[in-house]
C-alpha cells in the first residue's frame, strides 16, 4: 500500500506544481516551498518536510502538504504527516485535498481508527458529496481491507448516483469474494461511465476461473446492446482463448464510426494472434462502414491465411472497395492469384499471374503457389512447367514432394532430406521413407497426392494399399492412415488400424502410440474398461516408452472419473 | 562385491517395472527419495490387504518401507502404476531384518484393509479435500458419508474415518459474510437446514454438535480418526461446547453465550483446552486454537516450514508409523485451521510435528477410551495458499508429495496388527 500511496501522491503533486510560477533569479527570497522541493530533489528528505510544514501558512497550502506527506514517507514518518493532516482538515474541512491526505496518512501510519474518524468529519462536513466515500473505498481496497471497503460502499447508498460512481470499486470487492455475476455487472456499469476503466475491468475478470465465466458472459451480453460491455467482453474472450467469441460479442454493435474503430482494434489483435477467420469478419464489418481498398485488402488476406479463398476471391472481385494506389492493386493481384490457386483453379491463378508486374522473388513464390494448384488438381506435369527451371534448385521441397507424388520414392527421399527447414508433412513423409528400401511406388504416391488434393478417402485407401506392398513401412503407413481416419471422424477404421499395428506389429515403433490412441478413443467413448485395459497393456508391455506418464495420466483419469 | 550386489539391486529394481521377471518371495517396497510414486505405494500395500494378503511397515527402514509378497498382481499394479519395488528372496529379507534390528527400526504386520469412510458433503463444495484426493490419487477405497449416514448408524461398521473441512460448530466456516449470497452457499446451507429439519433439529449447530457427539463416540468405542483442516477445532468446539451456545445470530437466531469461554467443558474433547472463541461474525477465526488465524484480519501469520518427530521405532510403534516419510522437514500450508496454539493442548497430547522455536504445532495424536485420533493443520500440502474455488491438486504431479504421506500413514495404521506396547 505504502508505494503505491507514495505514487498517487506524486501524481497529484506533480499536477499542483505546473500551477506554480517558480522564482525569477534574483526576484526576492525563495518562498518555503520551493526550498522543499529543492530539498526533496536532492533527498534531503527531512529537511523538505520541515520546509513543506513551514509553507502550509501560505496560499500554497495543498502543493506543500502533499510535498509534506511525500517527504515524511520517504523517511518512515507518515504518522508526522497524519499529525499535521489531522490538524489542518479540522481547519480547512471543505478542502478535498486535505481531507485525502489526511485518511491516506492515517492509513499509512497503520491507524485504522484514526481513518475512520477522519472519514466519518469528511462525510460530516460534506454529507451529499461521494468524494469522501470513493477515496476511502478505494484506500481500503488497496490495504486489502475488503469487508471496510464494503460497508463504506454500502454507506454511501444514500448520496444520489453512489451506485454508478462506486460501481469499480464495488466490482473489485465482488471479484475479491468469487462472486464474479456481480463482479461483471458492476463493471459493465464503471465501463459505460468511464472508458478509462477498460483495461482494470479486463484485468480483474480475466482472473475468472472457466466455471465462473458463463455468468460473465451473460452479465456483458444483457440487453441493452453496451458498447463498452462489448468490448470489455471481447477483451476477456481473447485473454480466454476465444476470439470467435470475442467477435461475436463485438459484431452486433451498432455500425457507426466507433464501432468501427473497435472492429478494426479487435481486427489487428486477432491478426496478430492469428485468428483469421474472427479478423476476416471484423474487416468485412469495416467496410460496412468505411468502404476503402486497404480495409478490402486486409480482408481478403485474412480470409486467405483463415483458408477461406472463396470469400477472398469474392472480395477481390467486388467492384466495391477496391484499392487505388498501384502498390495496393499490386498486392490485389498477388491475393487474387493466391485465391484461385487455393481454390484449385489453376489456369485461372496462372493466367492472373501472367499480367502482374513482380519482381522475380515475389514471381517465385506465386509460382510455386501455383505449381500446388496443379499438384491439387491432378496435374503434376503441368506443375513441373509452372516451376520451370527453378525446379532444378528448388530447396523449398517442392521438387522432393513432385518426386513422391510420381512414384519416386529415391529422388523423393533425397530432394525432401535437402530441402531447408522440412515442414511437419515433409517430417512425416520422410519417417515413412526411411522405414523402406523401396525406390518406387506408385501406390503410396498415389496416397500422397490424393492427401494434397484434399482427397482423404482415396489418400487412406491408398496407403492402405501401400502398406501391403511396403511392408517394413507398413505400421507407418497404418498409423498415418488411422490418423487421417481419426481426423475426419472415421474413429471406428482408425480403432481397426491401431489395434492392427499393436497385434500384428507389436514391436514397431508405432505400436505404443498406437495403444496409446486406443486408450483414449475407448475413454472418449465412455469404455473405460477397454481404455484400461489399453493403457495397461501399453505400460506393461513397453515399460521404457515416453508415452508410459500418458498412459498412467489416461488410468489416472479414468480412475478419478473425469 | 558392494559393487555386484549394487548392480543387482539395480537390476531387481528394473525388473520390478516388468511382469517378466523371474518370481522372488517378496517384494520390497522402498519409501526413501529412490521411490518413483510414494502415495500409490500406499494403494499397493492396502491392494495387499484387500487380497488377504499380509503385509509388513518396515519403520524408519528407507523412509519406512513395505515389505509385500511376490505375487504376479502386485508386480502388475506397480509397473502400471509406476512404484519402484526391489524383488527379494527369504536371504534378502533376513539381511534387512538383520540391518534393522540393530538400529531405530521395526517392522509391524499390516494385516486387514481397514474400512474407510471420509465425512464429506454430498453436493461438491468449491474447495478440495486432500484426503479424498489422496485416496482417489492411490487408489484406495473408500465411502463417502455425511450427516445423514452418522445421524442413522453413528458410523459403525467403519475402523477410520476422515473429517476436513467441517465446521462442527453450524455456522459453516462463518462463509456468509463473504460467500452468503454465492449460489454454493445458499445451496449449502438450504441442504444443512434440511438435515436438521430431518433429524428433529432446531438449526444447523444443533444438528453438528450432534454428529460431533457421535464421531466422539465413534472413537471412544474404538474407531480411528483422523482430521485435517477446520474439521480439527471445530469437532472440539462442538464437543465442549455441547451445552453452551457457541454459534452466531445468523446461524441459530440467537447470539453467543457472552459467558460461552466459561461454561465449555473441556473434559470431554480430546486434544484441546481451555480455549477461547472468536465470536465475531465477521472474523473468519473460531478460537485461538488455531496459532495461524489465518482468516483474521491482522493477526495472521506467515508460512514456516514444520519438523516431523523420530521416535523410537521399537517403544513408539504408532507414533513411529504416522511420521515415516522421505523428509523430515516439509513446508507449511494454510487452512481455515492451519496449526494447534500449545497452550491449548491437553497433556497427554503426542506432538508429531512442529515448527521449531513458533507457539504452534503441526500436526498430533492421542488416544480417546478405545480409540485414537490424529489431527494435521491445514488444507491441502501441495496448495499452501488454497483458497475457495481455486482448482483441485492434481497429485500425478506430486506423486511424492511427503505431506500427502502424512495422510496415507493415517490410513494405514489403523491396518497394523496391535502389539503388546513394551512402554
Amino acid at each position: 500500500m505504502s508505494a503505491s500511496i507514495v505514487r498517487r501522491g506524486a501524481g497529484i503533486a506533480l499536477a499542483a506544481l505546473a500551477a506554480i510560477a517558480l522564482p525569477a533569479a534574483g526576484q526576492g527570497t525563495v518562498s518555503p516551498l520551493i526550498r522543499g522541493m529543492d530539498l526533496e530533489q536532492r533527498g534531503q528528505n527531512r529537511e523538505a518536510a520541515a520546509a513543506f510544514r513551514e509553507a502550509l501558512g501560505t496560499p500554497d497550502l495543498v502543493p506543500a502538504l502533499l510535498g509534506m506527506e511525500r517527504a515524511y514517507a520517504a523517511v518512515g514518518q507518515s504518522d508526522s504527516a497524519f499529525v499535521v493532516a489531522d490538524s489542518l482538515a479540522k481547519a480547512h474541512p471543505g478542502e478535498t485535498m486535505v481531507q485525502i491526505v489526511r485518511l491516506r496518512s492515517a492509513l499509512y501510519a497503520h491507524k485504522p481508527a484514526a481513518a475512520a474518524a477522519a472519514f466519518a468529519d469528511w462525510v460530516k462536513a460534506a454529507p451529499a458529496q461521494i468524494a469522501p466515500y470513493r477515496e476511502y473505498t478505494q484506500l481500503l481496497l488497496e490495504a486489502g481491507r475488503l469487508a471496510g471497503a464494503d460497508s463504506v460502499i454500502a454507506a454511501a447508498g444514500k448520496i444520489p448516483g453512489a451506485a454508478r460512481t462506486l460501481a469499480a470499486e464495488r466490482a473489485r470487492v465482488e471479484g475479491s469474494r468469487g462472486d464474479w455475476d456481480a463482479a461483471a455487472r458492476d463493471w459493465r456499469i464503471a465501463v459505460e461511465n468511464g472508458a478509462h476503466l477498460m483495461p482494470a475491468a479486463s484485468f480483474a475478470l480475466g482472473e475468472a476461473g472457466a466455471a465462473s465465466r458463463e455468468g460473465i458472459r451473460n452479465a456483458l451480453l444483457a440487453a441493452p446492446v453496451s458498447p463498452g460491455a462489448r468490448e470489455l467482453l471481447a477483451e476477456l474472450e481473447l485473454a480466454w482463448g476465444s476470439p470467435s467469441a470475442a467477435w461475436t460479442a463485438l459484431s452486433s454493435l451498432f455500425p457507426d464510426s466507433a464501432a468501427s474503430a473497435a472492429w478494426s482494434s479487435f481486427a489487428e489483435r486477432a491478426e496478430a494472434s492469428e485468428a483469421w477467420l474472427p479478423a476476416r469478419e471484423a474487416w468485412r464489418a469495416v467496410l460496412g462502414v468505411a468502404c476503402e481498398g486497404d480495409v478490402m485488402l486486409r480482408a481478403a488476406n485474412a480470409s486467405l491465411q483463415g483458408g477461406d479463398a472463396r470469400t477472398a476471391l469474392s472480395l477481390l472481385e467486388n467492384g466495391r472497395c477496391q484499392p487505388r494506389s498501384a502498390g495496393s492493386q499490386r498486392v490485389a493481384g498477388a491475393l487474387r492469384v493466391r485465391a484461385y490457386a487455393a481454390l484449385g483453379r489453376p489456369a485461372e491463378a496462372t493466367a492472373a499471374l501472367v499480367a502482374l508486374t513482380l519482381t522475380d522473388e515475389q514471381r517465385r513464390v506465386l509460382d510455386r503457389d501455383v505449381a500446388w494448384a496443379w499438384v491439387r488438381s491432378g496435374d503434376i506435369g503441368k506443375a513441373k512447367a509452372m516451376m520451370g527451371d527453378a525446379l532444378d534448385e528448388d530447396t523449398t521441397g517442392v521438387r522432393g514432394w513432385l518426386a513422391l507424388y510420381e512414384g519416386d520414392l529415391a529422388t523423393a527421399r533425397r530432394a525432401l532430406r535437402e530441402s531447408g527447414t522440412p515442414s511437419t508433412d515433409a517430417v512425416r513423409a520422410l519417417a515413412i521413407l526411411a522405414r523402406t528400401r523401396a525406390e518406387r511406388s506408385p501406390a503410396l504416391g498415389a496416397g500422397f497426392l490424393a492427401l494434397a488434393r484434399g482427397d482423404t478417402n482415396t489418400a487412406v485407401a491408398k496407403l492402405e494399399a501401400a502398406a501391403g506392398e511396403l511392408g517394413e513401412a507398413a505400421p507407418a503407413l497404418l498409423a498415418t492412415s488411422a490418423d487421417l481416419r481419426a481426423a475426419h471422424g472415421d474413429v471406428e477404421g482408425a480403432m481397426s488400424l491401431w489395434l492392427r499395428i499393436v497385434e500384428k506389429w507389436e514391436r514397431s515403433a508405432e505400436a505404443p502410440n498406437a495403444d496409446l490412441a486406443l486408450a483414449r478413443a475407448l475413454a472418449a467413448r465412455g469404455d473405460a474398461a477397454g481404455a484400461k485395459v489399453r493403457a495397461e497393456h501399453l505400460i506393461l508391455t513397453y515399460p521404457s516408452s515416453a508415452l508410459v506418464p500418458q498412459a498412467r495420466r489416461v488410468l489416472d483419469t479414468l480412475a478419478s472419473g473425469e | 562385491m558392494l559393487r555386484r550386489s549394487a548392480l543387482l539391486v539395480a537390476l531387481a529394481t528394473i525388473c520390478g517395472l516388468a511382469p517378466v521377471a523371474a518370481s522372488a518371495q517378496h517384494l520390497l517396497v522402498p519409501m526413501d527419495e529412490s521411490q518413483q510414486n510414494h502415495l500409490k505405494a500406499y494403494g499397493l500395500t492396502y491392494h495387499t490387504l484387500q487380497l488377504g494378503q499380509k503385509a509388513e511397515w518396515l519403520l524408519n527402514y528407507r523412509g519406512g518401507s513395505f515389505l509385500l509378497p511376490d505375487i504376479p498382481d502386485l508386480r502388475k499394479r506397480a509397473a502400471i502404476d509406476g512404484i519402484t519395488v526391489e524383488p527379494l528372496d527369504d536371504g534378502g529379507v533376513a539381511s534387512v531384518r538383520s540391518e534393522m534390528s540393530g538400529q531405530n527400526m521395526d517392522a509391524v504386520p499390516l494385516e486387514k484393509a481397514p474400512k474407510i469412510a471420509v465425512y464429506s458433503p454430498p453436493n461438491a463444495p468449491p474447495w478440495d479435500d486432500a484426503v479424498t484426493l489422496a485416496l482417489k490419487y492411490a487408489g484406495i477405497d473408500y465411502t463417502r458419508v455425511y450427516d445423514d449416514e452418522v445421524e442413522r448408524d453413528g458410523l459403525q461398521g467403519y475402523d477410520w474415518v476422515h473429517l476436513h473441512h467441517e465446521d462442527f460448530t453450524g455456522q459453516l466456516n462463518k462463509f456468509a459474510v463473504t460467500y452468503g449470497l454465492t449460489a454454493w452457499f445458499q445451496k449449502l446451507r438450504a441442504d444443512n437446514e434440511e438435515t436438521a429439519k430431518r433429524y428433529g433439529f432446531a438449526d444447523i449447530p444443533a444438528l453438528k454438535k450432534d454428529v460431533a457427539e457421535k464421531i466422539r463416540r465413534f472413537v471412544e468405542r474404538g474407531g480411528f480418526l483422523f482430521a485435517m483442516c477446520g474439521a480439527t477445532e471445530t469437532l472440539e468446539l462442538a464437543i465442549a461446547g455441547h451445552d453452551v451456545d457457541i454459534a452466531n445470530e445468523y446461524a441459530d437466531g440467537t447470539p453467543v453465550d457472552p459467558n460461552a469461554d466459561a461454561k465449555m467443558d473441556w473434559s470431554r474433547t480430546m486434544a484441546f483446552r481451555d480455549a477461547h472463541l472468536v465470536a465475531s461474525p465477521l472474523v473468519g477465526s473460531m478460537s485461538d486454537i488455531d496459532g495461524h488465524q489465518v482468516n483474521a484480519p491482522g493477526q495472521r501469520q506467515p508460512l514456516g516450514q514444520f519438523t516431523l518427530f523420530g521416535f523410537a521405532a521399537k517403544f513408539d510403534p504408532v507414533a513411529s508409523m504416522l511420521v515415516q516419510d522421505h523428509v523430515s522437514t516439509i513446508p507449511d500450508f494454510y487452512g481455515v485451521t492451519t496449526s494447534f496454539t500449545r497452550k491449548t493442548l491437553k497433556p497427554g497430547v503426542t506432538v508429531l510435528a512442529d515448527e521449531a522455536g513458533a507457539p504452534w504445532v503441526k500436526y498430533i495424536h492421542g488416544d480417546y477410551g478405545k480409540g485414537s485420533w490424529t489431527f494435521l493443520g491445514g488444507h491441502d500440502p501441495e496448495d499452501p495458499q488454497h483458497v475457495v474455488g481455486s482448482a483441485p491438486t492434481d497429485l500425478a504431479l506430486h506423486p511424492n508429495s511427503p505431506g500427502y504421506r502424512l495422510i496415507l500413514n493415517n490410513v494405514l495404521f489403523p491396518a497394523a496388527k496391535k502389539k503388546p506396547l513394551k512402554t
